[in-house]
């Protein structure tokens, strides 16, 4: 009797020593995880931020060849066409290497299409005008959602790393559906 | 006879239902009169409409300001087509002020594309908003242009 009485004690403490350490384990892990995406974000988010706001203050100074430096290679890419584009139905022609050099070293070409770009878009209601909230963080790419005061939808501004720095993908963000004619 | 020298603004250029550009920082040319002018409108198959105010265009007509150097005052304008006009200016040595004008068509077009994109968000609308930016900017002048070019200042 008194055996029967241990030994199911005995099974007892058994089963309460498990479900004492699977808690520790439940908890442990509940607790460990947030920390490490936290400190993920925190090492990974300031350079992303800090390219996407640089980009834009650049642009509205003014500084066109800096701000170029600070887009992503499908973006210059993009751009680069989009003008020789204009200028071919136009019945001229241009270089694509000759546009390229134009926009990295702030030529006629840059600050043409810049102004032109600033006359139609006024960088504050980024910087100024919008929230920026984190959204998806990846190993080689980013977005920044960024809600206008006066819009019911928000932006999802795509960032890009490419060798080792984050640059703004501009093109890839609101390039989507449109084309020149 | 009265010379002077005026100036081709490179970026301060009208193209229909977009709306006067215009930078502190244009590249400028020089031509030495609006008798110059007047030849490259005619070469351009244009015109030469003389006064500031800018003038109403069709189709894909560009107007391009000339400008008096010394007192920044527009003297008229080259109103022709804009492939003519390019060919035109590219004829008589003008190459910087063609290429400016595909860059600032090709900028405008951008930047209100971002504006749009800012403005309703990348989400959803996106699609809508681009074709309603590239339509308005191909559109043919000859609506209101006149009266929103007017309204803009540039030199």
């Amino acid at each position: 009797m008194i055996k029967t009485t241990q030994y199911a004690h005995s099974i007892k403490s058994f089963r309460l020593s498990v479900f004492c350490l699977a808690c520790c384990l439940i908890l442990s892990v509940a607790f460990i995880q947030p920390a490490a995406s936290t400190e993920y974000s925190n090492a990974s988010i300031e350079p992303i931020l800090d390219t996407a706001e640089t980009f834009f203050v650049l642009l509205k100074k003014g500084n066109y060849s800096a701000s170029w430096n600070l887009l992503s290679a499908k973006t210059r890419n993009r751009i680069v066409v989009d003008v020789r584009k204009a200028y071919k139905k136009m019945g001229g022609h241009l270089n694509i290497d000759e546009i390229q050099n134009d926009f990295k070293n702030g030529g006629n070409i840059s600050n043409n299409y810049w102004q032109a770009f600033l006359s139609n878009f006024n960088p504050d209601m980024i910087l100024i005008e919008s929230l920026w909230e984190v959204g998806l963080i990846k190993e080689t790419h980013a977005e920044i959602i960024i809600r206008y005061k006066k819009s019911s939808a928000p932006a999802k501004l795509k960032l890009f790393k490419e060798n080792g720095t984050w640059k703004v993908g501009l093109t890839e963000t609101f390039w989507s559906r449109k084309s020149l004619q | 006879m009265k010379i002077f020298t005026v100036t081709l603004i490179a970026c301060a250029i009208l193209i229909s239902g977009i709306g006067i550009l215009s930078s502190a920082n244009a590249q400028t040319e020089t031509i030495a009169s609006e008798a110059v002018a007047k030849e490259i409108a005619a070469n351009a198959g244009g015109s030469y409409v003389q006064g500031s105010a800018a003038p109403a265009l069709t189709g894909s007509q560009t107007a391009l300001p000339i400008i008096e150097e010394a007192t920044g005052q527009v003297l008229g304008h080259i109103v022709a087509e804009q492939a003519n006009l390019v060919a035109a200016l590219n004829g008589a040595g003008f190459t910087e002020v063609a290429t400016a004008m595909a860059a600032v068509e090709a900028g405008t077009v951008a930047g209100a594309t971002v504006a749009a994109g800012v403005g309703v968000g990348t989400t959803t609308a996106l699609a809508v908003g681009a074709a309603v930016v590239v339509g308005a900017a191909v559109s043919g002048g000859g609506s209101d242009s006149t009266t929103s070019h007017a309204a803009a200042s540039h030199h």
